[in-house]
């Protein structure tokens, strides 16, 4: 690693103290703010495959935010007997609500005109009859119809894997968020006040450990067998509540290092409450390797959720999720496009939210000089 | 002289750290940091406190803050027995005992800007509103010597010494009268120690600051201090005014360490160099009778088994020592003391 000359390069910390007044060295009071987080940051950008991973993550957010103008049963914009109908893939408006694109644009009459979705002109759950008469059944292989195949009810595979995006950001995103609140708050309390705080803590911690995440969610599916996106919900709940041990663990060790130093001491004897302490001084000292492991967090819980939808407690069918299309592809072998995109889907994601949190480790893990 | 002018004292003060062991994490022992320690601070001196590592020197200053909890003893402020005060009774006193540490590195917040660390007191007691907070951030690093525009950056952009001059900065935001200094140059280069020192002195003048001022250089002591204690496993051993005390030093321990401290001067003859034997004892299991018995030269029966009292025998002079018994049932008169001072002047360095 070329870190440790890098650090040294903008020549701040030279003891260069004249007689009275301390003088900044000039090319220190030039250079940039150096906070911690812009050096882990430097050090992070400084190698290609987590920009790589970066990249890709930031696509995908992309295309999850932009699902709904990348594959639609409805254009972007219509002209359609004189009315112009602005976004209809996301209002879906009444008097369109029987159509789909193709039926559209077979009824466009001169001076008619729409702005279709840009990948593919399939709705999440648009099933498509027509082909069926010139191609035989459901599923077909990729044709020019439909990129990267249909489904075995006759749904296109691209729009599902493109719609899929959404759920296992969600999922990903959303369970770790719960796993790092809860395991932040808890981790630091069991590591601040230690004694019977952290003892307690910590059995629960066990407690939990115990529990396999997916036992948990089948189970928690099973009773409260919620619906549409409350599945996604419940889902994203049972795998944080599950996961938050790891990041309490991590988070604890690092307070008690943290809370023997000088500063800490510093701001109690100042007169500093508790609740100022843990949240200015200590967890802002100790949650860096929290975010590494948030970041290996996100990868397992979307591998999670493909698990689960694979093994059909996940995701209902109407809902288009990367595990869900895998599932189909089980009763359909010689269908491989069902295994293949998603497939591919999700081992993009995964690698890529890999790369970042090895990038991240890496870029914490010399400890820059603080 | 005593009473009025007193403005922090302890009385036995005793600060115990419980050791457990075993699979039920029981209590098996304690480490007696401070082990019945008394001391009185006047209004505007300063007070050396020296002793070797692990004497209880630091645990003393935080105890005295509360930082530690005393397991015994009295702590008092301005008259009050501040010993029992909780957190938030302790709170407004915070604004008058300040605290400098030792190591530059590491009490300050790396995350944190300059300006915030300073002005973070400022906020703590609601002392002044963003834009007046910002100017007196500003005020306070001017006054220890920095450049305003510090307080923009961080701390790892500064040099140990300046660091330091950030902890001295931080400690006056709340304009205290008493300053706890724990070692606030030892961590810095000789030419450092200096100005760091000076800037100390130069403070004191212009805020009338009282310092306690724990360190292990005896040079620096004697130069920055009006009165020094010594330290030994948790207690006093002596206690003068600092020119009586490196003229005139009674207790074995304390002319063993004036004799250690090393010579401006190579060439200069060692002139009775006392050499300590062995280890400090561990202060979870402290020898019987005095302390320093098992490392002490002069020795006798009686040190093995009966603790010191500590004997004035001098204004201002105190000695926890047996040998001192006599000399003190004697008379503690001006004679006796300048007889005392020209008999010392043969071990003293």
């Amino acid at each position: 690693m070329a870190a440790p000359q890098r650090k040294t390069a903008s020549g701040v910390g030279s003891p260069d103290e004249a007689e009275g007044q301390v003088r900044v060295p000039p090319q220190a009071a030039r250079s940039v703010k150096r906070s911690y987080w812009r050096m882990v940051w430097q050090q992070f950008w400084r190698r290609r495959i987590s920009q790589v991973g970066l990249f890709f993550i930031g696509g995908i957010f992309i295309v999850a935010l932009s699902a709904d103008f990348l594959a639609s049963d409805k254009p972007i914009v219509l002209r359609m007997d004189g009315q112009t109908y602005l976004f209809p893939n996301l209002r879906d408006p009444a008097e369109l609500r029987m159509y789909d694109n193709h039926q559209i644009i077979d009824e466009m009459k001169p001076g008619d005109w729409a702005l279709m979705p840009l990948i593919s002109r399939w709705g999440v759950n648009n099933h498509d009859f027509v082909s069926v008469l010139a191609l035989g059944h459901h599923p077909q292989p990729p044709t020019r119809r439909h990129l990267l195949g249909t489904d075995p009810s006759g749904r296109d595979v691209m729009t599902r894997v493109i719609h899929g995006t959404r759920v296992s950001l969600a999922v990903g995103i959303l369970a770790v968020s719960i796993m790092v609140v809860v395991g932040v708050i808890l981790g630091s309390l069991a590591g601040y006040y230690g004694g019977w705080v952290d003892g307690v803590i910590m059995r629960f911690v066990e407690i939990f450990l115990c529990i396999p995440p997916l036992l948990l969610i089948v189970t928690v599916l099973a009773v409260l067998a919620p619906t549409g996106w409350w599945m996604v919900v419940a889902m994203m709940a049972c795998i944080g509540l599950t996961g938050w041990t790891n990041i309490a663990r991590l988070i604890r060790g690092e307070i008690f290092k943290v809370k023997t130093q000088e500063y800490v001491q510093a701001s109690r004897a100042l007169g500093g409450s508790d609740a100022r302490i843990i949240v200015r001084h200590v967890i802002p000292n100790s949650i860096s390797p929290v975010l590494v492991a948030a970041t290996f967090g996100i990868a397992s819980a979307i591998l999670l959720e493909g698990a689960l939808s694979f093994l059909g407690f996940g995701i209902p069918p109407d809902m288009a999720s990367w595990g869900g299309i895998l599932t189909e592809a089980r009763g359909h072998i010689p269908a491989w496009w069902l295994a293949i995109y998603p497939g591919l889907a999700i081992f993009i994601t995964v690698t890529a939210y890999n790369l970042v949190g090895e990038g991240l480790r890496d870029a914490i893990d010399p400890r820059l000089k603080t | 002289m005593k009473d009025d002018d007193v403005l922090l004292e302890c009385e036995n003060l005793k600060t115990y750290f419980p050791v457990r062991g075993g699979v039920l994490s029981r209590k098996v022992g304690d480490v007696r940091a401070v082990d019945g320690v008394s001391l009185q601070v006047r209004k505007g001196e300063t007070v050396g406190l020296v002793g070797e590592s692990g004497c209880g020197k630091s645990t003393l200053g935080r105890t005295l803050l509360k930082l530690y909890e005393p397991t015994s003893g009295k702590i008092r402020f301005q008259g009050r027995d501040i010993t029992n005060y909780g957190s938030g009774r302790m709170r407004p006193l915070r604004r008058k005992l300040q605290m400098i540490f030792q190591d530059p590195y590491a009490s300050l917040n790396p995350r944190m800007t300059v300006g915030s660390i300073v002005g973070e007191a400022l906020i703590i007691h609601g002392l002044e509103d963003s834009r007046s907070r910002k100017k007196r951030v500003m005020e306070l690093l001017e006054k220890v010597g920095l450049l305003p525009d510090a307080a923009d950056r961080y701390p790892h952009e500064f040099s140990g010494g300046q660091r330091q001059r950030i902890g001295i900065a931080r400690a006056l935001s709340v304009s205290p009268e008493v300053i706890i200094a724990d070692e606030p140059v030892s961590a810095l280069d000789v030419s450092i120690q200096a100005q760091v020192i000076n800037l100390l002195k130069d403070l004191q003048e212009e805020f009338s600051l009282t310092y306690i001022f724990i360190a292990h250089d005896l040079n620096v002591v004697e130069y920055f201090s009006d009165r020094v204690a010594v330290m030994y496993l948790g207690k006093i051993v002596e206690e003068a005014s600092s020119s009586e005390l490196y003229r005139n030093p009674r207790h074995p321990y304390t002319k063993a360490l004036l004799s250690a401290v090393p010579e401006p001067k190579p060439r200069a003859e060692k002139k009775g160099r006392i050499l300590l034997e062995g280890d400090v004892p561990s202060p979870m299991n402290p020898p019987s009778g005095c302390y320093f018995h098992p490392r002490c030269s002069q020795a006798t029966a009686r040190c093995r088994v009966e603790p010191p009292e500590t004997y004035r025998i001098a204004e201002d002079h105190r000695v926890a020592c047996l040998l001192e018994e006599e000399a003190a049932i004697a008379d503690v008169g001006h004679e006796k003391a300048e007889q005392a001072r020209s008999l010392g002047d043969g071990t003293g360095g």
